[in-house]
């Protein structure tokens, strides 16, 4: 090696992550060169570092008695058997204490929480543009057309391979309330009329959330509806499985990974 | 009062699906304290971990009955917290107010020059543990929330692959570029002189 390698390859090295022969190299290198031995010495000293940080006092009184509190709540709303419990919005520490603000949040935190809270407000993108992501996956431009063909795996055309791979898929918030016996037509549904765009909210969480279940389960998403299953706030992903249907995914918010509840469905 | 208190994680977790009232709280009780304890680790700040413990509790309460028993109810645990940790702070990424790399890194040096003065004693310790949050705000969160769990809080890296439903190289990948990324910012709290790179772009000094 006629340079030095970068503080990240020591990195990777320090953790045994180079491929053999670069790890070879490495660590030739670093038995002559006193300044990347320096530097791995000081990799390991981040992260002595951040393990030296002062241990984290225990929970104080006040948010463990505000946690019991919210927990409290959880049963008596489960024991009053309510379907749909309204998911109540995050009670900041400082205001259960009753006063003072909130450092670094601005006092934009509460609003921020109850939209999020409110499990169902997060829109981009149009009704019809939105269809025809989900039912196509080759992009045909019949705008709108709720008669778009599915995406078909392996009759189909691939013109542009480009046009399946990068994508972003489609944020809504239809507002359904979807349940476990009903999915099936409440995912129809939502396919067959997609929500009109509101524009109002950061989509971001929703697209993000896509994101991450399809790169963990290899499926593509087309649209993301931010919603609610059973009560709970949920994700509910449309992915196009060929032959006009569509993959329905449950999944919690909370992990994107996991998937709560599944349904084939068929476009309209 | 049959002893709640001394069951196992999971029998509690199933009663609570099954609508036991009490279950639920006791299993919270029983881990709260290592969970806070990630929690503000993750968001840096006490407040907004009390924040996030109550999305996850929350979210955990409800999503109980679809726990399938692959992982232990601790590691589940866990997981929702550091979910409802990685929410918050991505939220708090497309904050407006949120100080851009340089200028966190400006106020870092700043501090530090003006308190050059005194001995390392508390003031320098405040100082080093401003140093740390605000080096670790610099990290995408991904590398941030591994190398938490992993340096900070010291989760074996299997343990924390777990939490993070991550294979254990990704774990250990991004807290090495994690911590390639801290080492500008960081080591000189260990090592006050950083090595001069005397041989730049050649290679190596002479062994001995």
């Amino acid at each position: 090696m006629t340079s030095h390698p970068d503080v990240e390859a020591l990195a990777f090295f320090a953790e045994a992550l180079l491929e053999p022969a670069e790890e070879r190299t490495v660590a030739h290198h670093i038995e002559t060169c006193a300044t990347c031995a320096a530097t791995l010495d000081e990799l390991t000293a981040v992260s002595g570092v951040l393990a030296g940080a002062p241990p984290v006092p225990p929970m104080p009184r006040d948010v463990a008695d505000l946690l019991d509190r919210r927990i409290d709540e959880a049963v008596r709303e489960r024991a009053a058997g309510s379907a749909a419990p309204p998911d109540a919005p995050v009670v900041p520490i400082t205001r259960a204490r009753g006063g003072g603000s909130r450092r670094g949040f601005n006092g934009m935190n509460l609003p921020r929480l109850m939209m999020v809270a409110a499990a169902g407000a997060v829109v981009l993108g149009g009704g019809g543009a939105v269809l025809n992501t989900v039912l196509s996956s080759q992009q045909q431009e019949e705008a709108g057309s709720a008669s778009a063909p599915m995406m078909q795996d392996e009759d189909a055309e691939y013109g542009e391979p480009e046009a399946i791979q990068p994508y972003k898929a489609e944020a809504v918030s239809s507002g359904t309330e979807y349940t476990s016996e009903g999915l099936a037509d409440q995912a129809a549904g939502v396919l067959a009329a997609p929500p009109a765009p509101d524009g109002d909210h950061s989509p971001a969480a929703a697209e993000e959330c896509a994101t991450v279940f399809a790169e963990r389960q290899g499926v593509r998403v087309a649209l993301v509806d931010d919603a609610t299953f059973d009560g709970a706030p949920a994700m509910v992903l449309f992915a196009p499985a060929g032959d006009d249907t569509a993959e329905v995914y449950v999944v919690d918010p909370a992990d994107c990974g996991g998937v709560l509840a599944r349904e084939t469905v068929t476009g309209p | 009062m049959d002893a709640v208190q001394e069951l196992p994680d999971r029998e509690l977790l199933t009663r609570h699906t099954q609508g036991d009232d009490q279950a639920f709280a006791v299993l919270v009780r029983r881990h709260r304290d290592r969970l806070w304890a990630v929690a503000v680790r993750m968001m840096g700040d006490p407040e907004e971990a009390s924040d996030a413990l109550q999305d996850a509790f929350l979210s955990a309460f409800r999503s109980a009955d679809r726990f399938r028993g692959e992982s232990q109810v601790t590691t589940w645990l866990h997981r929702i917290v550091v979910n409802a940790c990685h929410d918050r702070l991505r939220r708090r990424k497309v904050r407006p107010a949120t100080p851009t790399e340089d200028d966190t890194l400006d106020v870092l040096s700043n501090e530090r020059l003006g308190r050059s003065g005194g001995t390392p004693d508390h003031a320098s310790q405040t100082e080093a543990r401003l140093d740390v949050h605000a080096a670790l705000e610099t990290l995408p969160l991904d590398q941030r929330m591994a190398l938490t769990l992993v340096d900070m809080l010291g989760y074996r890296v299997e343990e924390a692959a777990q939490i993070l439903d991550v294979a254990s190289g990704t774990v250990k990948s991004r807290c090495a570029r994690g911590r390639a990324k801290l080492l500008p910012s960081l080591a000189h709290l260990r090592n006050p002189r950083p090595p001069r790179d005397v041989t730049t772009g050649r290679g190596g000094a002479d062994p001995s």
